[in-house]
């Protein structure tokens, strides 16, 4: 039990041209660990959906060849058959949680197979004690977090004993704990219950050295199939320490960083010069301030400033009070006491850039902004500067699209298009590479370092250390609502225990790029 | 809560009202779970009573009868055409219709508590798990509905801070419901088609319902539109028509369950027995509607007001201890325990082309 063949398959949504995908012969075996990856609308989701019949029975679209799951067809049977051979969990862990109820909502899957009710109290005693859920089984979905929340979808699924789990970008919404929380449940089901997991994935870091297969999909077809090492070996979105590796030259490419540090035992590195800290004046300046939700103060910032052409990354763990100080600075909650002094216009970009889409039409939605502001739409002006931001975020070939057709990381891109477009000199980007492919992060990465050198301040808040290492000048570490490091980017992540990888493998090197230039072999 | 509410409607006395209404915020207290519906209990109250203020200012502007009291005349009048019904807007500020329609109000806001109470106390899933087998399905969409509540809660927070965002954190009122809606549909959309993906990757719709199950389903519904046709009676004051769809409802809800238990039977995870004490608490609250009823029935002389002349309602004892029954819940124990849980915060596409 646990293995699935595609034989001969090609599939096209409704009203489109293209194939969304083309598999000719692909075989998962029992118990394998498999890695999917791919850019954004690639057809990885499509493959994924196919699995158990998803695609095409609820979408539609045209159909040929086969995909058998332990000897049965999706011609044949509708997803809800395969409820007991694939249990499958989407990236939202909130658009698939059916009851406000965790151990209920676990139950689901076997109430509709008609379990017997000794076995359902045993299934969900065991799914809750695999997933180390058992503490949350009386609590309401709405009130845990993304990690807790994900575990508890991935318990729903496995609920029923399914021989394969199907994962869609699990991670993409979570924060790095409640990532890390997520694989380590994949692990523990694919080592000690034998489970098949077909897992696809934007951030490889962890992920990849868990699977024992990585296929790259493009444009719906298998554009490799092999060993995590020798399939991501040139893959652009690899996690950075396989980049690090390749730029070297090391053969196989590392997967992990201990493995990486054994290559970098013969290196010798430089100390880089330092970023000159930016001179320019002050675009935010705070003073003594005190956020609170109602009596519970949950930032305290003393002092601090955001010059002219920094880009200052600020990091912290999940509630540490990141997106409430973006908020505070770009006038969005109001100081309990203490000061924010602004220079210039200030824009803020939410996490969840879907709120901001309202037109049904790229273009018109960052044109919305200027309306709103004041400016007539029609003004060439207006215009311009649209297709300015759509160009500098790599948007302006999706101009006429509807932003729900877009890719999750392209929809941020949009976001950061829609709110700066008003002509703010800071911006305040709040988890803006969440869900990002490997294209879409270098694209934000550009238009954030050109924006700075334009005469603009960047502050980004983010979970990403690899993101910090690459493009902020400072970095500000929050704690529990206090500033607990604020310096160059350098000084701040080298010693931490979550600083980038190439960090903890060439130290003081921050960037593969720096890595290149000022290590050496002995 | 049914027998709270019935009891609000039952009287005109609004020192019956006002002891209903301390039941109903006494349960809250002693029950209430730390969920989104628990804290929208005192804005469900404040949304009545605002209601309750404008039905009052509108009955107070447009209501003159012969003989009433007149506190005060408004310096000028306008009477409507007789198309628009020929009443007479200001003109005499009388005492009579301001105090019947204040009385009015307060009795809306009291019938609201109650079902805002119930909604504060009661866990949904454990509703869902305690209904017969019949209305598993109607159950089960109520519960899925009720799921969204939360999330679409804080879909609406987060497109109000990002309209925000957008405008440099000044409000623009022009458009903004275009730019509200949207945004919360298409991500309702979104989410309803992924739950449904969801749900039928977990095997929803496994078994095929069996004929029974779907008249089961059929009746069902119909009582359930019925109890709402009830309920709306209730408020409009039509007892008759309210008890109709009432027996009507009930009498559904019986033929459901007997057609239901016809059916192959399905299993369902820990059904919920209803206990000794839930059927203490149901027998106590039974008691005191059915005591207000009589009363309401034997035309007691304490179970109506009137404004005219202006004088303080008498009180039944036996009415008021029936009253205090409906607070039984408040010493059982909690049907659900949460004292250890600790919160911390709170299209079918058309089918497929298959080629071979």
């Amino acid at each position: 039990m646990g293995s699935l063949t595609f034989d001969g398959v090609t599939f096209q949504y409704r009203d489109t041209n293209a194939l969304a995908l083309e598999v000719p012969h692909l075989g998962v075996d029992n118990g394998e660990f498999v890695l999917i990856v791919g850019a954004s609308g690639s057809g990885k989701s499509t493959v994924l959906r196919s699995i158990n019949g998803i695609v095409p029975h609820l979408t539609g679209g045209t159909f040929s060849g086969s995909v058998t799951v332990d000897g049965r067809s999706t011609r044949d049977n509708p997803p809800r058959l395969f409820a007991d051979a694939v249990g499958f969990v989407h990236q939202d862990p909130e658009a698939q949680l059916v009851v406000d109820h965790v151990e209920s909502d676990i139950a689901f899957a076997l109430e509709n197979l008609n379990h017997d009710t000794t076995s359902m109290r045993r299934r969900v005693e065991e799914v809750l004690d695999a997933l180390a859920i058992a503490h949350l089984r009386d609590r309401s979905p709405a009130t845990l977090s993304g990690g807790e929340r994900q575990r508890v979808a991935i318990a729903g699924a496995m609920a029923a004993g399914p021989g394969i789990l199907v994962l869609d970008e699990p991670t993409s919404q979570l924060d790095p704990q409640g990532a890390e929380d997520v694989l380590a449940a994949l692990h523990r089901l694919n080592a000690d219950l034998g489970t098949t997991i077909v897992l696809a994935e934007h951030r490889l870091d962890r992920a990849a050295p868990l699977a024992d297969r990585v296929i790259i999909i493009d444009e719906g077809k298998v554009h490799q199939d092999g060993l995590p090492e020798v399939a991501l070996a040139q893959y652009r979105g690899a996690p950075t320490v396989t980049q690090l590796g390749r730029s070297m030259g090391w053969s196989p490419p590392p997967l992990t960083v201990k493995v990486a540090r054994n290559y970098a035992r013969t290196y010798t590195t430089s100390r880089p010069p330092d970023v000159a800290t930016a001179s320019g004046p002050a675009r935010i300046t705070v003073r003594g301030l005190d956020l609170r939700y109602g009596d519970r103060t949950v930032v305290r910032v003393d002092d601090l400033q955001i010059a002219q052409g920094e880009i200052v990354a600020l990091l912290g763990r999940n509630g540490s009070g990141k997106s409430t100080l973006l908020q505070a600075l770009s006038a969005l909650h109001r100081p309990h006491r203490g000061t924010v002094e602004r220079i210039g216009r200030v824009a803020y970009v939410p996490q969840d850039s879907n709120p901001l889409f309202s037109t049904g039409e790229v273009r018109t939605d960052v044109m919305e902004t200027l309306r709103l502001l004041g400016h007539s739409a029609k003004h060439p002006d207006a215009e311009r500067s649209a297709n300015a931001w759509l160009q500098r975020l790599g948007l302006i070939g999706m101009a006429h699209r509807n932003p729900r057709t877009l890719s999750g990381g392209e929809r941020q891109r949009l976001a950061i298009a829609i709110v700066a477009v008003g002509g703010a000199e800071t911006l305040l980007l709040d988890e803006p590479t969440r869900g990002m492919d490997a294209p879409s992060r270098d694209a934000l990465e550009t238009a954030v370092s050109d924006h700075a050198a334009g005469g603009g301040s960047v502050m980004l808040a983010t979970h990403d250390v690899e993101l910090a290492a690459r493009v902020a000048t400072r970095v500000v570490v929050l704690g529990d609502g206090d500033v607990v490091a604020d310096g160059p980017t350098r000084s701040v992540l080298s010693g931490s225990l979550f600083a980038p990888q190439t960090l903890r493998v060439l130290p003081p090197l921050l960037t593969v790029e720096e890595a290149t230039m000022w290590a050496r072999p002995r | 809560m049914i027998a709270a509410a019935v009891s609000v409607q039952a009287t005109t006395n609004p020192i019956y009202t006002t002891l209903v209404l301390l039941v109903a915020a006494l349960v809250v207290e002693a029950h209430g779970r730390r969920t989104l519906f628990a804290k929208a209990f005192p804005i469900m109250i404040g949304l009545a009573a605002v209601f309750g203020a404008v039905r009052v200012l509108l009955t107070v502007l447009t209501t003159h009868a012969t003989g009433s009291t007149v506190l005060f005349r408004w310096p000028y009048e306008f009477t409507m055409p007789k198309v628009v019904g020929g009443f007479t807007i200001f003109g005499s500020f009388e005492q009579e219709p301001l105090v019947r329609s204040l009385f009015e109000a307060y009795a809306v806001v009291a019938f609201i508590a109650t079902f805002a109470a119930w909604n504060a106390v009661v866990s949904h899933h454990e509703v869902l798990r305690a209904v017969p087998r019949a209305f598993h399905e109607p159950a089960l969409v109520v519960a899925i509905a009720i799921a969204f509540v939360p999330s679409t809660i804080a879909t609406l927070q987060a497109v109000h801070l990002a309209d925000r965002a957008r405008c440099g954190g000044t409000p623009v009122r022009k458009g903004r419901l275009r730019r509200y809606v949207i945004p919360v549909v298409e991500g309702g959309l979104e989410r309803a088609i992924a739950l449904a993906e969801s749900m039928e990757s977990r095997g929803l719709g496994h078994s095929r319902a069996t004929r029974e199950e779907t008249r089961a389903a059929s009746l069902s519904f119909i009582a359930i539109a019925a109890m709402g046709g009830a309920i709306v009676a209730l408020i409009s004051r039509a007892r008759l028509a309210a008890g109709t769809l009432a027996i009507a409802s009930i009498a559904m809800f019986v033929s459901a369950t007997i057609v239901a238990s016809r059916a192959h039977p399905r299993t369902r995870y820990r059904p919920k027995p209803i206990t000794k004490t839930d059927q203490v608490i149901m027998a106590v609250c039974g008691i005191s509607v059915a005591t207000m009823l009589m009363f309401s029935l034997l035309n007691d002389a304490s179970m109506s007001w009137s404004p005219h002349p202006l004088s303080w309602p008498s009180v039944n004892p036996v009415a008021v201890i029936a009253l205090l029954g409906l607070a039984a819940p408040v010493v059982s124990r909690r049907v659900h325990d949460e004292r250890h849980v600790q919160q911390t915060t709170e299209s079918k596409a058309e089918g497929p082309t298959w080629v071979h």
